[in-house]
Order: C-alpha cells, then sequence, then structure tokens
C-alpha cells in the first residue's frame, strides 16, 4: 500500500507519481492528506480513482463522504478514530499499534489492519517502533491481512512479512527516491520473495481418510472441510483418535502431521 | 390395545426395524422404508470419500424427525473401535442410539462376544443407548442386560445369509430371562422366519437384505411387516398345547350311520 504525502510528493505530481506505482507494483493507494483545504480533497481524490481504478484499490483517509463521491474502494481509520460511521460496501482499513488494538478493531469489523510504526520513520520520527516482534504479536491474535508500516524498506519489508504480515505500507520507501515506480518494484519484488518464502514453509502434510493431502497452514478445520471441497451438510470429524463435538470445529487447528477421520452415514444393517 | 415396543424410554408402535444397506435403487428403498411401517432405521458409518465429497444418498433426505436413527459400528474389529466409531456416529446423528457390532471375522461377520461386551460396558457408562448384535448365547445376554444394555440382538443365521432362525431354542431362552427387548437381528429371510421369532418371544426384529434383496422391496417391506405383526399376535393370543397324535376337531359322538 502506498500512502500519500505532498510534503514527499507535490498534488499535482500525485496522479502521475501513482500511476506509475500502480504499474510497478502496488496494489492499494491511501489518500491520506491531513491539513488540505477542504476544497482540494475532491479533485485529487478523483484524479487517484481515475489512475487506480481496476488496478489497485482506492482508500480515503477518514472521510466518508468523499470516498462515496469518488467510488473509493475503502476507507482508513486511525486507531482511535470511530468507525461507526463507515457504511457497507466500503472494506474498512484500521491502522493499529498493539495486539489489543487489532482485536478491537477486528470486533469492530475491520478489513484489513495496519500496523505500526515498526522502524523509525520520517512521519514519526523518535517514535516507539516495535519491528517484527509486533508484527508476530499481532498476526497471532488476528485473522485479518495485516501490512506493516512505519520506516519500511525493500531492506527489511522481507523480514515484516516473514514475521506474519501479508505485506507493507510505505510513505517515503516511495515517493522519496527520484524514481518512485523503480523503487516500488524493488519493494514488491521483495514482498514477493518473502511471500513465496512464507506459503512454502507454511504447508503442511495431514492424512484425512488414509490420503495424504498437502495444505496451507494455518489451518483452522472449516478451512480444511473447504479446501477440500467438502459442503456435505452431515459430516463428523475426529482428529488424532478423537472426535470432534460439531461446536468444536471452528475452534480447531489442524497441525502438520494430524490425521483427520471425515465420515458421513451410508446405507447399513 | 396398547402393545408399544419401549426402547430406552421411547416408544414404538411398529415391531419391525430396518436396514437402509444392499438396496438397488433409492426409490426402492424409500418405497420398502414406507411400506414396512418401520419407525427405527439403521445406517452405517463410513469415510467421507474424498473423491466425491458431497454425494448424497437417500439417507439425507428421510426425514429423520419420524425415525428413530440407529447408527451401527460395523466394520469395528474391536471394541475399541465400536467405541472410536460411535463416538463419530453420536456427532454424526445427534442421537445417542447405537448398535454395537464387533466382527474381527469379515467372513462369517459373527460377533465377537468378548469385545462386544468390552464396547458396551464403555458406551453404556458413557450415556449411550446401547443395542447390542450378539450370538444368541443366553448367557452373554443376560451380561449385557446386567450392565445396562437397552436391547439385546440375538442372530437367527449369519449377516445376509437369509437362512432363518437357526437358534430357536437358544432365543427361547434368551426370552425367557429378558428383562430388555430382545431383538432378533440377521439371516431372516421371509415373512414366516420373522413369524416364527415374534411367536418364540421376541419383541422385536431387525431385517435389511431380505427386504433390500426382494424381487419387489416395497412388497416384501410389507410382507414382513405383516408376518412380524402376526408372529408378535400369535405370541400375545398364546399357541394352543402341542399332542402328541390327532385329536379331532368335530364332535365324535352323533356320527351318521348308513
Amino acid at each position: 500500500m502506498l500512502v500519500t504525502d505532498r510534503t514527499l510528493c507535490p498534488l499535482e505530481r500525485l496522479a502521475e507519481v501513482v500511476a506509475d506505482s500502480v504499474a510497478a507494483g502496488v496494489d492499494a493507494v491511501q489518500l491520506r492528506e491531513p491539513g488540505l483545504p477542504a476544497t482540494e480533497w475532491l479533485p485529487v481524490a478523483r484524479d487517484l480513482r481515475r489512475v487506480t481504478a481496476g488496478r489497485a484499490l482506492l482508500f480515503i483517509n477518514g472521510d466518508v463522504a468523499l470516498a462515496h463521491a469518488v467510488g473509493a474502494d475503502g476507507l482508513h481509520f486511525g486507531e482511535r478514530a470511530a468507525g461507526e460511521a463507515c457504511p457497507p460496501g466500503l472494506l474498512v482499513s484500521r491502522a493499529i499499534h498493539s495486539a489489543t488494538a487489532a482485536q478491537a478493531a477486528e470486533r469492530a469489523g475491520a478489513d484489513l489492519l495496519v500496523l505500526g510504526t515498526l522502524y523509525p520513520s520520517r512521519s514519526h520520527p523518535g517514535g516507539q517502533t516495535g519491528g517484527v516482534a509486533l508484527v508476530r504479536a499481532v498476526t497471532r491474535v488476528s485473522t485479518l491481512p495485516v501490512l506493516g508500516i512505519g520506516g519500511v524498506t525493500a531492506d527489511n519489508a522481507g523480514k515484516v512479512v516473514a514475521a506474519g504480515a501479508c505485506g507493507v505500507a510505505v510513505i517515503s520507501a516511495i515517493l522519496a527516491p527520484e524514481n518512485p515506480a523503480a523503487a516500488a518494484r524493488r519493494l514488491r519484488a521483495a514482498v514477493d520473495t518473502a511471500r513465496t518464502q512464507q506459503e512454502q514453509q507454511s504447508m503442511i502434510t495431514v492424512t484425512v481418510n488414509g490420503q495424504t493431502c498437502t495444505l496451507a497452514a494455518p489451518l483452522p478445520l472449516p478451512a480444511l472441510i473447504a479446501q477440500l471441497a467438502i459442503s456435505h451438510p452431515r459430516i463428523a470429524v475426529a482428529l488424532n483418535g478423537t472426535v470432534l463435538r460439531q461446536d468444536e470445529h471452528a475452534g480447531t487447528l489442524v497441525r502438520d502431521g494430524d490425521t483427520l477421520e471425515i465420515v458421513r452415514m451410508v446405507g447399513g444393517g | 390395545m396398547d402393545d408399544a415396543l419401549v426402547i430406552g424410554g421411547r416408544r414404538f408402535s411398529s415391531r419391525l426395524m430396518l436396514g437402509t444397506g444392499k438396496y438397488r435403487s433409492m426409490a426402492e428403498q424409500a418405497a420398502a422404508i414406507e411400506a414396512s411401517g418401520c419407525e427405527i432405521i439403521t445406517v452405517a458409518i463410513r469415510r467421507l470419500n474424498l473423491d466425491n465429497p458431497n454425494e448424497k444418498t437417500l439417507l439425507d433426505f428421510i426425514d429423520w424427525s419420524r425415525y428413530q436413527i440407529l447408527p451401527n459400528t460395523a466394520g469395528a474389529r474391536t471394541a475399541e473401535e465400536a467405541v472410536f466409531t460411535a463416538h463419530l456416529a453420536r456427532e454424526l446423528t445427534g442421537s445417542e442410539w447405537i448398535k454395537v457390532e464387533v466382527q474381527p471375522d469379515p467372513g462369517s461377520l459373527l460377533p465377537d462376544p468378548i469385545d462386544t461386551l468390552r464396547a458396551c460396558e464403555t458406551l453404556v457408562s458413557e450415556g449411550f443407548v446401547v443395542l447390542p448384535y450378539i450370538g444368541a448365547d443366553p448367557i452373554l445376554a443376560r451380561r449385557l442386560q446386567e450392565i445396562g444394555c437397552a436391547t439385546v440382538m440375538p442372530l437367527g443365521s449369519p449377516i445376509g445369509s437369509g437362512q432363518g432362525i437357526q437358534t430357536l431354542e437358544e432365543i427361547r431362552l434368551i426370552v425367557a430371562q429378558a428383562t430388555v427387548p430382545v431383538v432378533v437381528d440377521a439371516g431372516l429371510g421371509v415373512p414366516s422366519d420373522a413369524a416364527q421369532a415374534m411367536e418364540a418371544g421376541a419383541d422385536a426384529c431387525l431385517i435389511n437384505t431380505a427386504v433390500a434383496q426382494a424381487q419387489d422391496p416395497a412388497a416384501m417391506g410389507r410382507a414382513m411387516r405383516l408376518g412380524v405383526e402376526a408372529g408378535r399376535l400369535a405370541r400375545m393370543a398364546g399357541r394352543m398345547p402341542r399332542h402328541e397324535t390327532a385329536t379331532a376337531s368335530s364332535p365324535v359322538a352323533g356320527l351318521v350311520t348308513r
């Protein structure tokens, strides 16, 4: 995710820089311009929508009416901002700084978490930083996608993803360099490499009804059932020889090496 | 006349239980279940076929609010496997009823008396309503009713054999001592077999293959229902004493002569 900042990229150049960055691998753009006069928001947002349409998600920081006016994909809120005003049909991205805030945001209906501050950054100098430990702490308790933010560069983005983030959000790593598109490409490559490694590491092998299956982890039991394309309404499941109650399925995590039996009724005497 | 069959606290007016294996089609199975008037239906528990995980059978369409479902542990070779299958069955069906079958020998399918008793002890202690399938052994039947089984289910002859009742004297002994319903299970081939079991004092019959593999399963379902009912009525009516020799039905006095 690219977060805008007119002190690094003037508004008159923003649409062009965003378009180049999206072409270079940015998947989402957050329009964040604190202190911008109200009259200037709309044309900027319209421009960004035009260059991101069909290519990248556009999030508007805090302004519900503006998000609707330009047909944005979602809204971004700060950790302490009230989210009730968010109408249905828009994604909600939420800034968070702790595992507790992640859980609160998830309960409040967020779709995406932007977690910071990971490293010392230009926009929050001298503040507290959490590094990859903070990423691990949050991704352990939350099922939502997490983007790491704060001092993220092509050099440390891989570590952020390896710690469990699904991607990164940056301002200066793309907007500060002479060539934003090249910077975006380097970041994207670092994220993609780390994600591929992460996925390979997180494949697990389980035995289901005597068959060996290799599946993506972490794997809650309902996800395993979905991955096996099972929609039969009447099944029972045993995990490593212990029969699970129906109400235990949702909270059960399947691990590497587990053995499952999934059974159904058949005709019999 | 209230002549209810009571198992595990539930009352049934039908004394014929039906199995659901080996039918040629869902339509024949549905018609047979309807014609038999049964209220208790047995099912087996098997692995979901991962290559066709959402395949439906008639069992997925039966209105289970109309029937007592009776899952079995058929295929279990040990007490432990039977208990495991029972646990799966309880989650699958939502019912505590379980027909315990432990068959270590796939050729004869004869029940293992020792592991059957062990499995029943465990399942009774866990709150299941336990209906064990057993050889027609009066001592084992007594032990099972003593530990709290809901019925005993002695076989008439081997499963699926249609040989009728080869164990009549043992079934009579089991009936004579019974404190729980006696259900004759396995081997019945025709309605006269069912009637014979009921006349001997059995409380119910469980039939599968004889109906499923009949030329006309629905007609045989109805025939079995009538056979069970006839045998039950005869048992209640009380049969006449047997005589060594003929005794004339017509008066011997006042014979017409010429």
